[in-house]
């Protein structure tokens, strides 16, 4: 007989220290743009439909990234709302930046936005020092995920880029693609409407000055959804 | 123990050398050095402006308030020490950044110098399933007989191993090929390969850890993986409770996550470092004395000869 321990401590809670979770989240065999195959968990093309270039608004404001992401990550979960509606949303109950210039207006914090989501009947929190890993894991458990990155690194064009590497930017994480080899995540594929740019592959150096890269040792910020998305598996 | 750089006191900035600092003496100089008391006004203006983005970096980088607290007591007192040299066409921020880097890594090869002292006796250690010969030092594994025992007691679904063992016996194909052999897709046996090796990793650790060297070595090398940034403290943290203290009850938010990637981590630095093998290079082109070698997707590149050796041999008999 032999010794399952530690594991069988886990088996009847469902908590098993190799986190046993069988997401029926959608995964595929792709091949990535630089030719290696890859497993895509995620639904980085059902998602592209969502993103829309930012700055879409009766209200005009420009700098919408984070109302956009939510707009997205709502809409994923089956809310049809429109950017003004989530922008007029937040410019009269204050969660976003209102200035007397609409094109420097809207930008949002992360608790912002996950007060948005809830708002719109999708909870969420916000979280900050994340790894990868950690992100991977909200993709493959099935969450809504916004994450905040620094723009300029991004984008390839430092003039977009904080001082400090900081985040100044909001996009969608819609999926994640991981070795299947060695399980190793190796990008992430992204909803950006500031470009735009709709089931963008990055790949996972340029994530990591884009989202972990500032000069402060890398936020990691985060807004994740409490509630999975509602799919089969592929 | 260090204080408030406003009150001046007592710090420790080299363990066990604690060091006597007066801040009225430092102002005292700096004023000297400047020729004027408006250095200490405007160091204290811009210290307050940059403490909390300094604190914050170092409990990122330490992971661990009261610590992140002392040092950035260090480092302002470090900063206002150097104060003079400080050049105004840089923003503060930066110039105290790079003292705090600094300061960091210090504290962080402090850490390693009392983790190596604390190591235990490997033999006086309890708990570790291994057999023997294994303790002994024999590690002849078989990777299938691991892949048949994680599933064994459940450590791996039935589709994981089957995938797992499909790969192991045909190292040469692409997924395609590979789910010919079986009743799933390529994506499928692709998806579950990909989520089965990291569990087969911590399974390894808990079950297995003598294959990645003692106690002593594993410690060291989690330390070393933290001062290079590799693995992030609360990585540190639910590794060291669970494989080093096998405290199965320390479950923080996200401990499956942590365990996961810290394994995958540490697994990649121990073998890498080649400390129990001839730290020869592994790859996946690279051949064994008995005919060539496949890709080895369970430890990763650089995996030390004793072990991807043992590995391999373990393909060779399942192929044979």
């Amino acid at each position: 007989m032999i010794d399952s321990t530690p594991f069988s401590d886990f088996s009847e809670q469902g908590e098993s220290p190799l986190g046993d979770a069988q997401p029926d989240v959608p995964h595929t065999l792709e091949v990535l743009p630089d030719g290696r195959e890859a497993v895509v968990i995620g639904q980085p093309e059902d998602f592209k439909e969502l993103n829309h270039k930012q700055g879409d608004n009766d209200l005009g404001f420009k700098e919408t990234c984070g109302l956009v992401s939510c707009e997205d990550v709502i809409r994923q979960f089956g809310s049809d709302v429109s950017e003004t509606d989530v922008v007029d949303y937040a410019a009269r109950n204050g969660l976003c930046q209102v200035t007397d210039d609409p094109e420097s207006s809207g930008r949002t914090t992360v608790d912002g936005q996950a007060r948005i989501l809830e708002d719109f009947g999708v909870p969420a929190h916000a979280e900050l020092g994340q790894t990868n890993e950690e992100l991977a894991a909200s993709i493959e458990e099935g969450r809504g995920v916004i994450a905040e990155v620094d723009a300029g690194t991004l984008w390839g064009d430092s003039q977009y880029s904080d001082i400090f590497g900081s985040p100044n930017h909001a996009i969608d994480v819609t999926g994640v693609a991981r070795s299947p080899e060695t399980g190793e995540v190796l990008g992430f594929y992204i909803n950006d409407s500031g470009m735009p740019s709709s089931g963008r592959f990055v790949d996972v150096n340029t994530w990591n000055q884009a989202w972990n890269g500032s000069w402060f040792g890398g936020p990691g910020e985060l807004v994740v959804t409490d509630a999975v998305h509602t799919t089969s598996t592929a | 123990m260090v204080t408030n750089i406003a009150e001046g006191s007592r710090i420790a900035l080299a363990e066990g050398e604690p060091i006597r600092f007066s801040v009225e003496e430092s102002a005292a100089r700096l004023s000297e050095r400047l020729g004027t008391e408006k250095g200490e006004a405007e160091f204290v203006r811009l210290w307050t402006e940059s403490r909390a983005a300094i604190q914050a970096f170092c409990w990122r980088s330490l992971g661990d308030h009261a610590a992140a607290e002392d040092v950035a007591q260090v480092i302002g007192l470090r900063a206002w020490r150097s104060f003079g040299s400080f050049r105004r066409e840089a923003p503060f921020v930066g110039w105290a950044m790079r003292i705090a880097r600094n300061e960091i890594n210090r504290e962080l090869r402090r850490r390693v110098m009392r983790i190596a002292r604390e190591v235990p006796a490997v033999d006086g250690y309890e708990g570790v399933q291994c057999s023997r010969e294994e303790r002994q030092g024999d590690h002849n594994v078989d990777l299938r007989a691991l892949i048949l025992e994680a599933r064994e007691i459940g450590a791996i679904s039935e589709p994981e191993a089957s995938s797992l063992l499909l790969r192991l016996a045909n190292p040469e194909k692409n997924w395609t090929e590979i789910a010919a052999d079986s009743n799933d897709s390529a994506a499928q046996c692709a998806a579950n390969h990909c989520r089965a090796i990291p569990k087969l990793r911590v399974f390894i650790f808990l079950r297995h850890r003598d294959l990645f060297g003692d106690l002593s070595r594993i410690r060291e090398s989690m330390a070393e993986a933290r001062i290079a940034g590799a693995m992030t403290a609360r990585e540190e943290q639910v590794f060291s409770r669970w494989i080093l203290d096998r405290r199965f009850d320390f479950r923080p938010v996200g401990w499956q996550t942590l365990l996961r990637s810290a394994c995958a981590t540490m697994a990649a630095r121990i073998t890498a470092s080649g400390d129990l093998g001839t730290g020869g290079a592994w790859s996946s082109t690279a051949t064994h004395d008995e005919g060539e070698a496949a890709a080895n997707p369970y430890l990763p590149q650089g995996a030390p000869e004793k072990i991807s050796k043992n590995f391999c041999h373990g393909m060779d008999r399942r192929r044979s």
